[in-house]
């Protein structure tokens, strides 16, 4: 009986994986793109889909292009349930673009092909095909699944264009001119035409080679496209037995892992993407600068890799981002996002009156020391340019200029930026005011405009120098002191808000608000921040914070354009907050996230929401 | 980094929050011999807080936000542009940065100078976008004394107009045009119903909302006949 089990096993995996696309990417794709069908509808039905007004509006497109052959979305004939996927490959001078839809059956598909088109659909075993022109993407399908193949060589489109496009222009002989100035007229009409006899001998030997070439590369187009026709039909029929997959790649596998996400997007080896798309002959052909003699992209992004995840859960909608660095360049960056974080900030942000914050943590002493490295390494040394021994130079005196430590007692490389109201002030504009006989005088008028409060807060450890900048301004009357706080006078025209300055507790403040800036001078400024956000604000290398509900209920309706202010209250009860948060670097990776609070009235979960708003915006 | 998205914070605040609209006065005075003067007036000062935060930026949706340099340089051509036209003297310019409203004026000697002003640049208009605008926008003949503002409407422009972002059709919301003549001798009759007659009958003002003129609603084109 065991011997059977094994076989059996394997057969069943087979059965189970048939439906898997995944199988069909390869092992050396560069960038893959997932959607997991059973996730989505886990959240959003079809039928769901279907009802709301953008399913709605599709599905009545989708009648009237397949003259009502398709009543309905699953009509389609796609498994829905099923993972769709795309993938790029990147190969030197070729990128492949390929999409792999699951389908239920075919008949859908063949109801959405104009009837022109069908005559045009090839047939190998159970496999359909249309090859859509020259260079057209190659449409694959059977009742399983359909595959969209778009292979484009990039170094045969070059050198054909460069080739077809090449006019040959002679150089105009101004030797030969002077020399004719000295010859008779005849003997001038005589040259002249044995110089056009030549020309035109050479232009015809020309045009022929161009021929040539071009019947050339022709040839190679079209092997070309025999290839790319044939690795479709491998791509088609490929299964988990019979190649390597992109489940066998180490780098995938390990970043997109087990996760319950909606959507996936994983891309690796920016360096070789870079240098397969844009291929050195690009650049030679033009005569222009190749910036890969250069700057060291392997040196930059080799091995580099970004994983991002959007995932719809009940109340809040995330999309999570990893991006990985080489070794070289993560240990060029690390110190650069290693900063101490300002406990004092917290004194001085109230969360109940907080309608935002964009907060900062970086080292300016480690971006210090790592700039003149990173420069040494992103330009190549020994390059065809002297641009590398000039930027050589440069980090040299970089570096003898410049006092790290000193520079960071100035800027430390923590800061924040606070978004603390939204105030009604009246602002004065010139208007007319005409007489009978419609003559004019200007007159001021006063209207009403809702502006922002901010505050900025910076670490700055050298008051001294802090409190010569400033007498400098009283001195040249950009800046008036009074009570501690500098007001800035000489700011650019018709600035909507005034500005106001002043250092306490190693901070410097910058902010629009006398009242709240007279506080926290005095002392009597009241603070209260949770434990999370003073979490996300200290140990992230950035955060920020947008209370979507407090700014809109803040608004007065009037600002609104017309056209949204019924939407106003629907705004007010939907709209929640959005928190981005990137951590320090860990290791070789930085990671980020942004959640979107779609907590609101009547929406099952995050996916629901979105769709819900889109359908109160097509009303 | 951080110095670009304060910026951009505030700025999109300001932006989004502060309104936009304009007025744009064109303004003749016609002397009976055909001679007279010309003022066109672009005021920006309801929108004062918006662009103030505008011209903070490089560049907004797109477009490129000009400075108070390249507002100089524009002002500055143009009165180049008018001093080499015939017929054109005593040009002056108004520019006030605190409430964004410019102004160029200049006397004429006969009403076919105005059109000689932006014949160059209806033109090349026309050749570039396919256009049909006329190069005649007033006319004045002696003998009838019938004073002509001409306005030729062309669909490109509700075209151009619905090619727009919402966002970018919103600054002609509020936008106004207002035409104003003045003239030694009275006024019998106007063509464009829009347009009043002041009681001393020695003046016409014509007050349009610039979408309505997009959308071609309304027109400029009027023929003020006037009693000889």
């Amino acid at each position: 009986m065991k011997k059977y089990l094994i076989p059996l096993a394997f057969c069943l995996t087979i059965a189970v994986n048939a439906q898997k696309l995944i199988h069909k990417i390869p092992a050396d794709a560069s960038v893959v793109v997932t959607i997991k069908g059973d996730n989505v509808l886990d959240l959003v039905s079809l039928d769901e889909f279907s009802k709301s007004k953008i399913g709605s509006l599709l599905t009545k497109e989708l009648k009237k292009e397949t003259d009502e052959k398709i009543e309905n979305l699953d009509e389609l004939g796609f498994n829905f349930s099923e993972d769709f996927h795309y993938f790029l490959k990147s190969e030197t001078g070729v990128m492949t673009h390929c999409f792999l839809l699951p389908m239920k059956h075919e008949k859908g598909l063949l109801n959405t092909i104009p009837e022109r088109k069908k005559e045009k659909i090839q047939k190998k075993g159970n496999i359909s095909y249309i090859v859509d022109g020259s260079s057209g993407p190659t449409v694959m399908w059977n009742n399983q699944m359909l595959m969209i193949y778009m292979s484009t060589n990039i170094a045969l489109e070059s050198e054909y264009n460069s080739v077809k496009y090449d006019y040959g222009y002679d150089n105009y002989n101004l030797e030969a001119v002077e020399e004719a100035v000295e010859l008779s007229y005849e003997e001038q009409q005589e040259k002249y035409k044995r110089e056009e006899e030549e020309r035109e001998q050479k232009r015809l030997e020309r045009e022929k080679k161009k021929e040539e070439q071009l019947a050339a590369i022709e040839a190679k187009k079209s092997a070309f496209k025999d290839e790319a026709l044939k690795n479709a039909f491998s791509t088609f029929s490929a299964t988990s037995v019979t190649h390597r997959s992109i489940l066998k790649n180490p780098n995938y596998v390990k970043s997109i892992g087990k996760g319950k996400e909606e959507v996936s997007v994983w891309a690796d080896n920016f360096a070789k993407l870079y240098f397969d798309a844009i291929g050195g002959y690009l650049y030679g052909m033009t005569g222009g600068m190749n910036p890969r003699d250069i700057i060291d992209v392997n040196k930059l992004y080799g091995e580099a890799s970004i994983t991002a995840k959007l995932d719809f859960d009940e109340d809040n909608a995330t999309l999570k981002t990893i991006y990985t660095l080489n070794d070289e360049m993560a240990d060029i960056y690390r110190p650069m996002y290693d900063g101490k974080f300002n406990k004092n900030f917290f004194k001085y942000i109230n969360e109940d009156k907080l309608l935002g914050y964009l907060s900062l943590n970086m080292s300016v002493e480690g971006i210090l020391n790592a700039y003149p490295e990173l420069m040494d390494n992103v330009f190549k040394p020994n390059a065809k340019e002297s641009i590398s021994e000039a930027v050589s130079l440069g980090v040299d005196l970089f570096t003898t200029l410049i006092d790290e430590k000193g520079a960071a007692e100035i800027l430390r490389g923590d800061m924040i930026l606070l978004l603390t109201d939204l105030v009604q002030r009246e602002v004065t504009y010139t208007d007319y005011e005409y007489d009978e006989e419609y003559n004019y005088k200007k007159i001021e008028k006063t209207k009403t405009e809702t502006l922002p409060d901010f505050l900025f807060m910076c670490t700055s450890n050298k008051q001294s120098i802090f409190n010569k900048i400033m007498n400098i301004g009283v001195r040249e009357k950009a800046l008036v002191f009074q009570n501690g706080i500098y007001e800035l006078i000489d700011k650019p025209r018709s600035t909507p808000f005034s500005l106001y300055i002043m250092q306490k507790d190693d901070i410097v403040f910058i902010g629009s608000s006398k009242e709240q800036m007279r506080a926290m001078s005095n002392g009597t400024y009241v603070p209260k921040l949770s434990g999370s956000l003073k979490s996300d604000i200290r140990k992230n290398a950035s955060s920020a914070f947008v209370n979507g509900k407090k700014i809109i209920s803040q608004i007065p309706a009037e600002s609104y354009p017309r056209n949204l202010r019924d939407k106003v209250s629907f705004l007010t009860n939907n709209i929640g907050g959005m928190t981005f948060n990137s951590q320090k670097m860990k290791g070789n990776s930085m990671k980020s996230e942004i959640v979107f609070d779609t907590q609101g009235e009547g929406h099952k979960n995050s996916l629901a929401y979105i769709m819900n708003i889109i359908d109160s915006f097509m009303d | 980094m951080l110095r670009k998205s304060f910026n951009y914070l505030v700025l999109f605040f300001c932006i989004s929050l502060c309104t936009s609209c304009f007025e744009i006065l064109e303004e003749v005075t016609l002397k009976p011999d055909g001679s007279g003067a010309v003022m066109i007036t672009f005021n920006m000062s309801k929108s004062k807080s918006k662009i103030a935060s505008l011209m903070l930026l490089d560049s907004v949706n797109g477009y490129k936000i000009p400075s108070e340099d390249d507002i100089d340089e524009t002002l500055k051509d143009v009165q180049l542009h008018l001093e080499k036209t015939p017929g054109i003297s005593n040009i002056k310019k108004t520019k006030d940065y605190k409430n964004y409203i410019f102004s160029i004026s200049c006397d004429f000697k006969n009403v076919d100078n105005i059109n000689a002003i932006f014949k160059e640049i209806i033109v090349k208009q026309n050749k570039k976008e396919g256009t049909n605008f006329s190069t005649t926008n007033f006319s004045y003949d002696k003998t009838s004394s019938m004073f002509k503002r001409h306005f030729k409407y062309d669909q490109v422009v509700k075209k151009t107009f619905y090619n727009l972002k919402s966002e970018d059709k919103k600054v002609f919301n509020d936008a106004s045009y207002t035409c104003i003549y003045r003239f030694a001798d009275k006024v019998k009759n106007v063509s464009n119903k829009n347009a009043k007659v002041s009681p001393n009958q020695t003046a016409v003002m014509l007050r349009t909302q610039v979408l309505d003129l997009i959308l071609g609603e309304k027109s400029l084109e009027n023929n003020i006949e006037l009693i000889k």
